[in-house]
């Protein structure tokens, strides 16, 4: 099913919002790989309608000098579901989008509804400290973020050489904007930890058992510190849970909205 | 003509099989690999060698900075600057310069250089860098910030030496309620300003603007250089006038021996050391908004005009890499590339790689008699032309306000 996508100013920041599938919404924050429809958001189309901003300064969005830090990004994400109505939506957040999820969810607890928080960021454990990320390049960035770097799929979204103009064009901008917000402190916030206990939301944390970039004690770390939270860890996926276990992941998902 | 005796100080005993075990001579390169003792007697020999020229009628000596890697080992270039000033009379050294961005506050810089400028009876060039990318990973800056952090730092650096203190400078990156270093640069307004440009158009409008030198790169071909210096000097064309020959300069690696076939032989192990173990990670590091997407997708489809990507001799010879050969073939190729650029400054790598001090020094000596006097006779037309008085122009947000 393709998604529809329109250009929004949230903010004074134009962004380009895609949705698609039918029924309650979800919103859905990405990952530092960008706004990819393919994977989880497509898979979750099929039980609900998933509304997908490109998040500041990511393809498909402008780029702004003035929103740089992971405060500006919640308060932008703050009045995109004030303006499209989507307080208290279901908000489903991978890696980056995770960490911005959790931010907006500390500030305001009552601005969203269950999350499912995917390897989120956010959060740093001095025993097992994040991996490289924005260093890396091509094939030495696949093993950070697959369980199976020589995958089709790991292939793909992280090759070797990009082999288009547009391509190099994605992965520079999302690169860009990852960094904007995530490079120092690297990829987290040191105040987030204490402030999750004002998380009122039941929260699902998924974690892939070979996730090299945050390894699955992370996983233990949020269900800890959030109120309402279970944490499950899923087999065969590295980071980009999303894309290599679509099935399993939305399959969790879904059953954690059923309870 | 002025002529600058470039040095990296690099550092050259990697082990043999470096290139094939390690993806990088930056950043995470092993730093076990650094022994001290050798360190010592190396930086004795390279700063003797930069002293040195002076003695064999160079201009001056250019140094840089260069954070955690075996690439270069001037962490500290104002250190070195410091020491060359004292052991020398005449010379002048250009910093080549200070990475703006790297520093918690650029007002250090204006006091160091500010330093280096008084005590040595005005014979500082400031060069202002963005530093190198793999330097933002060793700093942990971040990289998206690079370029704004870099026109906030100048004009901080240039408020500094120029507006009577104490006053406020509140930026965005940095600020500071008391602007008032001591000492103040003895050039005025302040010493000549240099920065080296890889062909992207607003440094070089950024440079015209202000009558500060656009300085090349030793690592593209000769085509890229044309084309950069073209591009600058239209850029000054723009803003009413025509660049001076010392706005630009002819950055390349000399290799001077009695014949062409001896210097090629000398040459060429100790520049592929170089150019295959030391440069390695310059590029393969990503370092996400270090230059704009346009910039970079530029770069990308330029990578062959980049010396990383030669092989063999043929292709240095080429793309004009590097000048080697007798003192014949060495003037008359430089002669030939100083005339078309019409640039002031050569500034020599007299120095590669793995190239041990007899190697280095008999080039230098016969370069210093045989070819550098003929050069600088060839072009003293050139010391008659002024050059322009800086302008000064702010640009970062707060402090144009």
């Amino acid at each position: 099913m393709t998604p529809t996508a329109e250009t929004l100013t949230i903010d004074g920041a134009a962004v380009t919002v895609h949705r698609g599938g039918g029924g309650p919404p979800i919103v859905f924050l990405h990952d530092v790989l960008g706004p990819l429809w393919e994977g989880l958001p497509e898979r979750l189309a099929r039980s609900r309608t998933v509304v997908m901003p490109a998040l500041v300064g990511f393809p498909g969005s402008t780029y702004r000098e003035d929103l740089d830090t992971m405060e500006d990004l919640a308060f932008w994400m703050l009045a995109l579901l004030e303006q499209r109505g989507l307080l208290g939506a279901v908000v489903v957040g991978e890696g980056f989008g995770g960490w911005l999820a959790a931010e907006v969810a500390s500030r305001w607890p009552a601005a969203v509804g269950r999350l499912a928080l995917l390897a989120p960021f956010g959060l740093r454990l001095a025993a097992a400290p994040p991996g490289g990320l924005f260093e890396l390049r091509g094939d030495k960035l696949r093993p950070a973020l697959f369980a199976d770097p020589e995958s089709e799929l790991a292939r793909r979204h992280s090759p070797d050489m990009p082999t288009s103009m547009e391509e190099i064009e994605w992965k520079l901008t999302a690169d860009r904007a990852a960094a904007r917000f995530a490079w120092r402190p690297y990829l987290h916030n040191p105040k987030l930890a204490r402030r999750l206990a004002r998380v009122a939301s039941p929260t699902l944390v998924l974690w892939g058992a070979e996730d090299r970039l945050l390894s699955p004690a992370y996983a233990d770390a949020w269900a800890a510190a959030l109120p309402q939270a279970r944490a499950e860890v899923l087999p065969a996926a590295g980071h980009a849970i999303g894309l290599e276990q679509p099935e399993a992941a939305a399959a969790r998902i879904e059953a954690f909205l059923a309870t | 003509m002025k002529f600058f005796h470039f040095h990296l100080m690099p550092w050259r005993y990697l082990p043999e099989d470096f290139a094939a075990t390690h993806d990088s001579a930056w950043v995470w390169c092993p730093n076990s690999y650094y022994d001290p003792v050798r360190g010592h007697a190396l930086y004795t020999e390279y700063i003797d060698s930069l002293v040195q020229a002076e003695a064999l009628g160079f201009d001056g000596a250019c140094v840089n900075e260069h954070h955690q890697n075996a690439y270069g080992n001037m962490p500290s270039p104002n250190l070195i600057a410091a020491m060359l000033f004292a052991r020398t009379q005449r010379m002048q050294v250009a910093v080549l310069g200070n990475a703006l961005p790297l520093y918690g506050t650029p007002l250090r810089i204006a006091e160091e250089f500010a330093m280096l400028d008084t005590i040595s009876g005005g014979r500082l060039i400031a060069g202002f860098v963005v530093g190198g990318s793999p330097e933002y990973h060793s700093f942990n800056i971040n990289p998206t910030t690079a370029r704004a952090r870099f026109a906030e730092a100048h004009d901080l650096i240039i408020q500094a030496w120029t507006r009577p203190g104490p006053f406020e400078f509140y930026g965005k990156y940095y600020q500071h309620r008391y602007v008032n270093p001591w000492p103040r640069p003895l050039q005025q307004p302040h010493p000549r300003v240099w920065v080296p440009g890889v062909g992207s158009l607003e440094t070089m409008e950024f440079c015209a603007k202000r009558r500060y030198a656009y300085m090349s790169i030793p690592f593209f071909s000769m085509r890229t250089v044309r084309r950069m210096s073209g591009l600058f000097n239209e850029q000054c064309e723009k803003q009413g006038y025509t660049a001076h020959p010392e706005q630009t300069s002819l950055n390349i690696g000399v290799y001077v021996a009695e014949t062409d076939a001896k210097a090629w032989e000398r040459f060429e192990p100790p520049f592929w050391y170089f150019q295959r173990n030391l440069l390695k990670g310059l590029i393969d590091i990503n370092t996400p908004g270090y230059t704009s997407i346009k910039s970079t997708m530029g770069m990308v489809q330029n990578l062959g005009e980049f010396v990383a990507s030669c092989q063999t001799r043929a292709d240095l010879e080429r793309g004009d890499f590097c000048v080697v050969g007798s003192p014949e073939t060495v003037r008359q190729k430089l002669s030939e590339l100083l005339r078309d650029l019409g640039t002031g400054n050569l500034l020599m790598s007299a120095h590669y790689g793995s190239m041990d001090f007899p190697t280095y020094d008999s080039s230098m000596r016969l370069f210093a008699s045989e070819v550098l006097p003929k050069l600088r006779a060839e072009f003293a037309a050139q010391d008659a032309i002024p050059y322009p008085a800086p302008r000064a122009i702010f640009e970062s947000q707060e402090a144009a306000a």
